[in-house]
């Protein structure tokens, strides 16, 4: 399983549960992802937050493989979420 | 804001499937959880609780769900429910028995989770559990079904039962109730799929999640206490503020 995999993955997701129309509004990024230790950022547009969250929310299987990707926390800037998570990983 | 999930289904027999449910919910970042022990219906005692609180650092609350096939049935089954120090449900598909219920102020909440309960509720249920101060379930858990035309099809009866319960101003929780781990999401996930895909406003969501379920727990502890009548009706003894 690799990045592209997990964009995939939403993309899809997006498509089956919201269609073209929310599809298009969207600006999806996948800025970051650590599979070790199992974050990774997603930029988006601030109005369809909602959609992303619940398109990741709604995938349950990843090549094949049982996967659960959950939010942890939403940001109005890449900075301060990058913030956020390195001390995050520092708490462990 | 804290948010609930109201609904995780556990057998008592495994102790070790209790201890990976609980880690999982832990690991999901899941703070609140009421716990619902299937076939359990008598008293969970502290030692119980103690058993289970020491597997993880969850605040746990509890409650227990009677699935009464005719109305005698629900009598009895809320005879043995009395004990319970908990949430007391009641879940059936018999419209007769969801008004009794409804009407029953020993009953928390009336839930309608499966697919062909929720179809059967009415607006009378809906009106008696709110005149009885008591609250309506949902559940999300037959949302993860691989099988696209049941998925969609359970969204439909969620969507139009959710709509009904706004239009009418009912008392409502949504609960998770998923039965595999993997399946398991965190309560904030499930107030954005309640809102994008039910149609909810966003704060009707959370606060199916998170207000609506402190007022439920404060019911079921207000109900335990003898000096309660109804809200806003208390026996005090002289002296006391």
């Amino acid at each position: 399983m690799n990045q592209r995999d997990v964009l995939n993955s939403l993309w899809a997701s997006i498509w089956k549960y919201f269609g073209l129309k929310e599809a298009s509004k969207v600006g999806l990024w996948l800025l970051d992802i650590n599979f070790v230790d199992g974050f990774g950022i997603v930029r988006c547009s601030h109005q369809t937050k909602e959609i992303v969250i619940s398109a990741l929310t709604l995938i349950t299987e990843i090549s094949g493989k049982n996967i659960i990707l959950s939010p942890i926390k939403t940001s109005g800037t890449i900075r301060s979420i990058k913030i956020i998570k390195e001390s995050m990983s520092f708490k462990g | 804001m804290s948010y609930f999930e109201s609904r995780l289904r556990l057998n008592l027999s495994n102790f070790d499937d209790i201890q990976q449910k609980l880690n999982f919910c832990k690991d999901l970042g899941i703070k609140n959880l009421i716990l619902e022990f299937e076939n359990v219906v008598k008293n969970i005692t502290p030692e119980l609780k103690e058993k289970i609180s020491k597997f993880s650092t969850i605040k746990l609350f509890y409650r227990t769900t009677i699935r009464p096939k005719n109305l005698d049935d629900l009598k009895k089954m809320l005879k043995q429910a009395n004990n319970f120090s908990g949430i007391t449900s009641v879940e059936s598909p018999d419209r007769k028995v969801q008004i009794q219920a409804a009407k029953d102020s020993r009953v928390d909440i009336v839930s309608f989770s499966d697919e062909y309960i929720i179809k059967t509720i009415t607006p009378g249920v809906i009106s008696l559990t709110k005149q009885n101060n008591s609250f309506i379930e949902f559940s999300l858990g037959p949302i993860m079904v691989k099988n696209k035309a049941i998925q969609s099809r359970f969204l439909r009866s969620l969507y139009r039962a959710l709509q009904l319960a706004m239009q009418l101003n009912a008392n409502y929780i949504i609960s998770g109730n998923f039965d595999d781990i993997f399946k398991l999401r965190h309560p904030r996930a499930l107030v954005s799929i309640s809102n994008t895909l039910l149609g909810m406003p966003l704060l009707n969501a959370k606060k199916a999640f998170s207000e609506n379920v402190i007022t439920l727990i404060n019911r079921a502890q207000m109900r335990r206490d003898n000096n309660f009548i109804e809200p806003g009706v208390k026996l005090i003894s002289r002296g006391d503020a």
